[in-house]
């Protein structure tokens, strides 16, 4: 039954959602930089950009490498660029709007489940707040990235396909959309929702085999076909992960560093979460089943965290739940637990807005990278750490010769081989030999990526301060930008 | 009313006393503090003096850079350097708190055995462990705190069940231990260990002790992420090493045998602990002893995973052996009674002091001497006032690792390196660089490096130059870039002043 309380505290989650999502544009305003943080944004905005100006699916993307075959998926940009052109609104914000619209959606489309899970009015509510002040919630919904769109299509197929069978035709067409947002994104969700009707919903195993089909047949037919992309690209001989006792387990959790991770007090009081479940001993085999799955999966493609960070959650909160009603032989201990817990899952929740809103770039490379738009060449190409190659292409809107998006770049190893000579050989003929050899006329450094490379004044550092070939043209304390002068 | 101590007191005092006094008779020989690392809280405490909040970015070490550290034993002293002279206070204060363990030790004991002679001896043995001399004496150290808070906190888990008073004082420890150190750490791998014991053992945990451990789990862990939160974040699972260089992690276990583990924690506790842990876990089954198991279990966790300083554990387990050792003693004595030797009791009582006092005092004797003679000289101090006062504040002084925070703390000058790792820049690199600028015979490489960190003053002392195996930086007598600024017989420094 619901009394206005909880639909009072109900509106109130939504409301806190919405302020999550907002604070890190707030802070980084406040801070006097509107740009959005990390990397995803300004790719999701560069393809926009493409498919905007060439009306259809390009056939190169003439900024990434220099110059590449059109790899990606052009679902989100493609609804960001057609949103802009009716609505006149800029990528930027309208990937804000957007994104926190399909946060509330998402979130609402969650409560909506759990409502089928459990009639308890305390348990949904602290469902609810745990997934709002989780890290993946807030990267998932407060960045423009291409999982936004994807979870919550995910979310609204599975919510359709628990309902009539009428509605069983929309969850296939919106699984069969997924093919056209993501590889592994949709097959994950396949698999997961493979467990649950092989446990739980047999009569729907045809359902499940036509939808499979027909997914695989768009993400082949989109990629293979469309797209015209090789069977197979170039295997990554370089690591391009973080430094770390064991990135793939560290990656998972927030606390420590993991891009989206989970939160540690999430992992913690599902632990107990599960306590409480396994009275039911193999009842909900599945469940584990999914948990274990996206815990696997999770080491390799991080991104499966967004949905095992959904189901973590809800057990979290049956924990957190269990703790409080269980009978205590301490109030105080059990008073003091509660508060501490709830204080950790807002302490990560907001130190992860913080981190979140103290991702770069900041104004500073902001202002470097319009002064590479303003003053250099349509054609020039830019060097830096692939890390920076979004935002040179997105915003100076200028080539870069190496960014993150590695699927598909041709003798890609070849490359990172010449982009570490560039970095850390001092022997000036080596530097300018591969500078000539991609027409490199800009190089670009920041403080950060100083500080992440190089422990002390060597390789190109020491190459740009003692040749005559490059010229600082940019020098802001914080960026540096170098043209490269050939000598012939 | 007339209150009547029992003897047991009396003796506990006077063992307090003895291990109290053993300590100041060292300390006071000195004016100076025995370690660098005692600096280190020195200029912590001095800053909160000063300024009321903890120091959070330390300008001076590395050239400046963030320090995560717990505050609460530095805000602990800062009170009683206002009440005392400001040394006296941070030689005093420290000696008296980890003079206090002995009274922790005896309450354990005495808690697991029931004897109070045997639980006396114990604590007579726990304040003689030769590491734990040679780490906290004449020293302001954080272990000083530490051991006995992580102690008392034991104590009070294994009698939670008996008043409110020991459930608040325990809330009260799990609160204020990752306040104090990152050992704390340790302490809660050490209850999760305690835990999975009594499960195997099929024993049940009283329930409120298992809900005191849940939030001592917690409470460690929100405290321990608030605190570094920005370590966590740079160095994920990694903050486990400190940022401590590969070079220096290497030496950690480097030539630690079991003679080490002799020496160090003492063969009295080494044997009678182990006797005591197999009586008391294997027969007893007590709950007490689970408790101290768990810890000696996690200690050499860390020992085999090469996370935990060798020395930080064995000190830990010097105590657990001290404490276990008790329940030997308690079970020999009750044994001896039954015997045909029991009229010998006092003899094997007397006999077993004088081997206390051969090898464990005695071993702490030496380690105190040689600590105290490897003490900071005032020649060294000499030579660094020298530079405070005759040099720019903006210079920056080379050092051996071990020597950083002296030189910040006395010369007020930017350093190069010292051993807070956490958060510093570049800790491989200049540990490299600063082994071949103390170690090459090219002036020309030295100046390189000169340039390259803009130092501006190379300091050598007798410890530097036993540290990097020298006899004397070769390149400098013979060089005109180099200009004297103070030389004694321990300590030199010289201005450079070709960069």
């Amino acid at each position: 039954m619901k009394s206005p309380v909880y639909k009072r505290y109900l509106a109130l989650i939504f409301l806190l959602a919405v302020i999550v999502l907002l604070l890190p544009s707030i802070i980084r305003t406040f801070k006097g930089n509107d740009s959005p943080p990390g990397t995803e944004t300004y790719l999701t905005i560069k393809i926009s950009n493409l498919i905007s100006n060439e009306k259809s699916i390009p056939k190169e993307d003439t900024l990434s490498y220099g110059g590449r075959i059109f790899p990606y998926y052009i679902g989100y940009p493609t609804l960001i660029s057609s949103l802009s052109s009716i609505t006149k609104i800029q990528f930027i914000m309208l990937c804000r709007i957007l994104n926190i619209l399909l946060g509330m959606f998402s979130l609402l489309i969650i409560y909506l489940l759990i409502r089928k899970l459990t009639n308890e009015n305390k348990l949904k509510l602290l469902i609810l707040i745990i997934i709002v002040l989780s890290p993946p919630f807030i990267y998932l919904f407060s960045t423009c990235n291409n999982y936004s769109i994807l979870v919550f299509l995910s979310l609204l197929a599975f919510y359709l396909l628990l309902n009539k069978k009428l509605y069983l035709i929309l969850s296939t067409l919106i699984i069969i959309l997924l093919g056209l947002f993501s590889f592994y994104i949709p097959l994950i969700f396949l698999a997961v929702i493979f467990l649950y009707i092989i446990f739980k919903d047999r009569a729907k195993i045809k359902w499940f085999i036509i939808t499979t089909l027909l997914t695989l047949f768009v993400i082949i037919y989109y990629n293979y076909l469309l797209l015209n992309l090789p069977l197979f690209y170039e295997r990554l001989a370089f690591s391009v992960k973080e430094k770390g006792i064991n990135f793939a387990f560290q990656s998972i959790i927030s606390d420590f560093g993991g891009k989206f991770g989970i939160s540690l007090f999430t992992i913690v009081l599902s632990l107990f979460g599960f306590k409480k479940l396994w009275i039911n001993k193999y009842k909900i085999l599945h469940f584990y089943l999914i948990v274990i799955l996206l815990v696997i999966i999770s080491f390799y493609l991080t991104e499966s965290l967004f949905y095992l960070n959904i189901i973590l959650s809800i057990v979290a909160a049956i924990g957190l739940l269990n703790l409080i009603k269980a009978r205590w032989q301490s109030n105080l201990i059990k008073t003091l637990l509660v508060l501490i817990i709830i204080c950790g899952i807002i302490f990560s929740g907001f130190s992860y807005i913080n981190r979140v809103s103290n991702e770069l770039p900041n104004r500073e490379i902001i202002r470097g990278l319009l002064f590479l738009k303003e003053r250099t060449n349509t054609n020039d190409v830019i060097f830096s750490h692939y890390s920076r190659g979004h935002w040179i292409n997105a915003i100076s809107e200028r080539k870069n010769f190496m960014d993150d998006y590695f699927a598909y770049v041709p003798n890609v190893n070849a490359r990172w081989e010449d982009s570490q000579k560039i970095l850390y050989s001092r022997n000036l003929d080596d530097t300018t030999k591969i500078l000539d050899k991609y027409n490199i006329r800009y190089i670009w450094l920041d403080n950060d990526l100083k500080k992440s490379l190089w422990e002390s004044e060597t390789g190109l550092l020491f190459v740009l301060k003692n040749s005559k070939n490059f010229k600082n043209v940019y020098n802001d304390n914080y960026v540096e930008i170098w043209r490269y002068e050939r000598t012939s | 009313m007339k209150i009547q101590i029992s003897k047991e007191y009396y003796l506990l005092f006077l063992i307090f006393a003895i291990v109290l006094g053993f300590r100041l008779f060292f300390i006071f020989q000195s004016d100076n503090f025995s370690d660098d690392k005692a600096y280190f809280h020195v200029r912590h405490i001095d800053y909160i003096r000063e300024n009321l909040r903890p120091m959070i970015y330390d300008e001076l070490s590395y050239g400046g850079h963030n320090i995560l550290y717990p505050q609460f034993f530095h805000y602990l002293l800062v009170p009683f350097t206002l009440i005392l002279p400001f040394n006296l206070a941070l030689k005093l204060i420290p000696a008296i708190l980890i003079s206090l363990t002995v009274i922790i030790v005896y309450l354990i004991s005495k808690e697991i055995t029931k004897n109070k002679y045997a639980s006396l001896i114990a604590a007579l043995i726990s304040g003689f462990i030769p590491l734990l001399i040679n780490e906290t004496l004449n020293s302001v150290s954080i272990y000083s705190l530490i051991i006995p808070l992580v102690f008392l906190a034991y104590y009070c888990l294994i009698n939670i069940d008996k008043s409110k008073f020991y459930l608040i004082s325990f809330i009260i420890l799990s609160v204020l231990l990752p306040l104090t150190h990152p050992i704390s750490f340790l302490f809660i791998l050490s209850l999760i260990f305690y835990l999975i014991l009594m499960n195997i053992e099929n024993k049940k945990v009283d329930k409120l002790r298992s809900e005191s451990i849940l939030f001592s789990i917690f409470i460690t862990l929100l405290i321990g992420f608030i605190i570094f939160k920005k370590a966590f974040l740079q160095y994920g699972f990694g903050i486990i090493w400190q940022n401590t260089p590969q070079e220096l992690l290497a030496l950690f276990f480097k030539g630690t045998s079991i003679f080490d583990a002799i020496y160090n924690i003492g063969i009295i506790p080494l044997i009678f602990g182990s006797l005591g842990i197999f009586y008391g876990f294997f027969r007893e089954k007590k709950d007490s002893i689970f408790l101290l198991a768990g810890m000696m279990l996690s200690i050499l966790l860390l020992f085999v995973t090469k996370l935990m300083d060798v020395n930080i554990g064995f000190i830990f387990l010097g105590i657990c052996f001290s404490i276990l050792s008790s329940l030997a003693f308690s079970k020999i004595s009750s044994y001896i009674t039954i015997t045909k030797i029991s009229n010998l009791k006092n003899y094997l009582l007397a006999a077993l002091l004088i081997l206390i006092v051969l090898l464990s005092i005695l071993p702490s004797l030496t380690n105190a001497k040689k600590t105290m003679f490897n003490s900071i000289t005032n020649e060294e101090i000499e030579v660094l006032e020298e530079i405070k006062n005759k040099t720019p504040n903006d210079f920056t002084i080379l050092s051996g690792i071990y020597e950083g925070n002296i030189v910040m703390a006395v010369s007020e000058r930017k350093n190069f390196m010292d051993d807070y790792f956490l958060l510093a820049p570049d800790v491989n690199q200049r540990l490299k660089d600063i082994n071949l600028i103390y170690t090459t015979f090219s002036e020309a490489i030295a100046r390189d490096f000169f340039n390259k960190y803009n130092i501006n003053i190379i300091y050598i002392s007798q410890r530097t130059k036993n540290y990097f195996n020298i006899k004397e930086v070769s390149y400098i007598e013979n060089s005109d870039c180099f200009k004297l600024i103070k030389k004694n017989s321990i300590a030199e420094a010289y201005e450079i002043t070709c960069i």
